[in-house]
């Protein structure tokens, strides 16, 4: 695939696609940095140690039954891990469709925010809540 | 494990179906549960209705009513007590 514009991304949370309310995603992946620098050493040296990943999707939300609000204001109160998966495209996982999935909590979360006359929209920040960390899935 | 079907109730295609369409999900998955007390899926008219395996040594032996499990605990405290002896057969949705 060439160099994407992103227009068309999709996101699922907790099995649900969401997709339509979605207008920023974001991905971080990190690991931490251990300084392995020793006596004698000209440079400093590091390994790689534990890992960590983030999810960001900025939504408008929606307090219809069954929508956005309602199911992210449950997912934040609860401490059962879920599901999120991110694909550049909306469409089925292939190769040049990777989905990147997660097992998520929901530690924060704004339901009403924003100025008088501008759409509400917020963030919901997903943190890793499984070993398995941040996958990469292409079927 | 307890399948059961569900309307896709919001707005939004869920469990790969669109809105209104019937999907058969896990309801004793705590994924699924939040999905339901949010609104997300809705009890269909037929979710009531779970999904059931009848016995098959009762139905070899001719019963009238063979009994029906919704869960391979069920079908096992079953063969323990009816058909001692026999091993209990996957759990699969008739």
């Amino acid at each position: 695939m060439a160099k994407l514009v992103l227009t068309n991304a999709q996101v699922f949370v907790n099995s649900v696609d969401i997709s339509n309310h979605v207008s920023k995603v974001q991905i971080d992946v990190q690991r931490d940095e251990v300084d392995v620098t020793s006596m004698g050493d000209t440079n400093k040296e590091i390994v790689l140690g534990l890992g960590d990943a983030t999810m960001t999707i900025t939504v408008f939300n929606d307090y219809a039954v069954g929508n956005i609000d309602s199911q992210m204001f449950a997912l934040n109160q609860t401490n059962t891990p879920f599901p999120v998966e991110v694909r550049p495209v909306n469409g089925a996982r292939s190769t040049s469709n990777p989905g990147y999935t997660m097992t998520a909590l929901m530690p924060n979360y704004s339901p009403i925010g924003g100025d008088i006359g501008s759409a509400v929209s917020t963030d919901l920040v997903f943190r890793n809540a499984s070993q398995t960390g941040l996958q990469r899935q292409t079927a | 494990m307890s399948k059961r079907k569900y309307r896709v109730a919001g707005p939004n295609p869920a469990y790969g179906a669109a809105p209104g369409e019937v999907v058969t999900v896990d309801d004793s998955d705590p994924a699924v549960q939040l999905n339901i007390a949010a609104g997300v899926l809705a009890a269909d008219g037929g979710a009531d209705a779970a999904e059931k395996m009848t016995c098959p040594l009762c139905v070899e032996r001719e019963l009238k009513q063979p009994p029906k499990f919704t869960s391979p605990d069920e079908l096992e405290g079953h063969y323990a007590e009816r058909h001692p002896g026999f091993a209990t057969p996957e759990w699969r949705a008739d």
